[in-house]
């Protein structure tokens, strides 16, 4: 018997033929397995979010490693198979003939997941879920004009980047407006949004946003240092006089009654924000047992099968489709007007208050829960550690998410409207 | 070009309409509720809280 290492070790028989072939992708492989080394080491070090950062980075290095010559549909059906089509045994994201999906079900271990979870949205309600069971809308309640001033300001990349989009060329209306959405800083909606107005550009729109969602954890600091001098940063909020206190069955009446009004008004976002107000819901509900499966094991769960599966998507193909240049630029111009226009809007408000407002609280309307929050108090506390701003990053942050679902649901009623 | 300026157009005045109109609704239930006044203390406490917690999850 012929023992033909080659065979044994497909890798090497793998870059051997994509070299011949096509070098492009061999260098885009290796640089993206590079890539994924150093989102894990990132997420690691806490320079970027680790829990989405760690599956995502170890998937995207994988997958880029674990590439071989697979036909799948035509094994499965016994008819001639193409030795040399590549694939991997984790998913098929171009796939869309439901018989091949059912094949593809019984082979790729992560295409179930993809299939009945992913490309319809149900990981981003689920996450959505878990979101709201963390929200405290108190902090919205306490001050709703103020923390929706500064979230409608943070939406300035989501409103801008729409027209900017289209000076793109080939740039489709619905693949516009699903990367001006990244502007919005919310993962779910961005994936949610894409896959009702841009199904074909999907996949590479929902990388790029978490992408940038990561990234903007570590790089939001410098934008504040760079826009916001350190004796505005520690700017110590003074005591309010009145402020409302709402009991958990107000807030309740409030979730209920917003969730009703608000799928009323916008059916086509309507799953999205009951994700959300269940979450609030449950947890104004005093449901401990759904409380604890919602915030911690169906938020988890999904975030790290949303980590994988984002990973995993980026497969050096998919990446160097030319779709994806515009889409990176895009993204980064619509976080960054969102992030500007959020500290526009604290700017304001120190103004409007005769400079008794902290213009950091601004980029915390840039919702991305808590993580834009956290940011505002971290680099606040940095120049006086006395300054709580918190409890007004929150109310802002928690707008922000309302505000995203409200527009993403414009933007989809347009959008759908106009084809 | 026109129908995505007039979709950003849209969605500025529309979004801010009704993202004014849930803290209206908001402001209002407050009212209707009777919500008390109170001490700042234990909302700061809360936030206090909140950061503390948060900064050492970093």
């Amino acid at each position: 018997m012929n023992i033909e290492f080659s065979k044994i070790f497909q890798g090497f028989e793998v870059i051997a033929y994509q070299w011949e072939t096509d070098w492009k992708v061999v260098i885009a492989r290796v640089v993206l397995m590079l890539l994924g080394i150093v989102l894990v080491y990132l997420g690691r070090k806490g320079v970027l979010e680790p829990l989405l950062m760690i599956p995502m980075g170890l998937g995207m290095s994988t997958i880029n490693a674990g590439m071989m010559f697979f036909d799948p549909i035509n094994m499965a059906a016994k008819t001639t198979v193409d030795a040399h089509k590549i694939g991997t045994l984790f998913l098929d994201s171009i796939e869309s003939n439901n018989d091949h999906l059912m094949t593809l079900c019984q082979i790729d271990w992560l295409q179930p997941v993809y299939t009945f979870a992913f490309s319809n949205g149900l990981i981003a309600c689920l996450i959505f879920i878990g979101i709201g069971s963390l929200l405290d809308i108190g902090f919205i309640m306490a001050r709703p004009f103020q923390s929706m001033f500064i979230a409608l300001f943070a939406e300035l990349g989501t409103f801008l980047t729409l027209p900017i989009a289209m000076l793109f060329p080939n740039m489709k209306l619905g693949e516009a407006a699903s990367i001006a959405l990244v502007g919005g800083a919310d993962g779910p909606m961005v994936l949610f949004g894409s896959l009702k107005m841009a199904p074909d550009l999907f996949v590479p729109i929902t990388v790029v946003a978490y992408l940038y969602l990561a990234l903007a954890y570590g790089g939001f600091p410098y934008l504040i240092r760079f826009l916001v001098p350190k004796k505005l940063r520690g700017i110590a909020m003074p005591a309010e006089k009145k402020t409302f206190k709402a009991t958990a069955e107000e807030k309740l009446i409030f979730a209920v009654i917003a969730c009703v009004l608000l799928s009323f008004l916008f059916p086509v976002a309507s799953p999205l924000f009951f994700a959300l107000f269940l979450g609030i819901a449950i947890r104004e509900s005093g449901l401990e047992k759904f409380q604890y499966l919602v915030s911690e094991i169906v938020l988890y769960g999904s975030t790290l099968s949303l980590g994988l599966l984002l990973g995993v998507l980026c497969d050096a193909k998919t990446i160097m489709s030319p779709a994806v240049l515009p889409l990176l630029i895009l993204g980064m111009l619509s976080l960054g007007l969102s992030a500007v226009g959020g500290l526009i809007g604290g700017y304001l408000m120190y103004f409007f208050t005769g400079g008794k407002y902290n213009p950091v609280i601004g980029i915390a309307g840039v919702s991305c829960v808590p993580s834009t929050a956290k940011v505002a108090q971290k680099e606040a506390s940095k120049e006086n550690p006395g300054a709580i701003i918190m409890q007004y990053a929150l109310g802002a942050n928690i707008c922000g998410v309302i505000t995203t679902a409200i527009i993403t649901a414009i933007y989809i009623s347009m959008v759908m409207a106009t084809k | 070009m026109s129908a995505a300026l007039q979709i950003m157009f849209t969605a500025i005045i529309l979004g801010s309409i009704v993202g004014f109109a849930v803290s209206g609704l908001i402001y209002v239930l407050c009212k209707i509720i009777s919500l008390t006044s109170k001490d700042d203390s234990e909302e700061m406490a809360h936030a206090v809280a909140i950061a503390v917690a948060l900064s050492k999850k970093g």
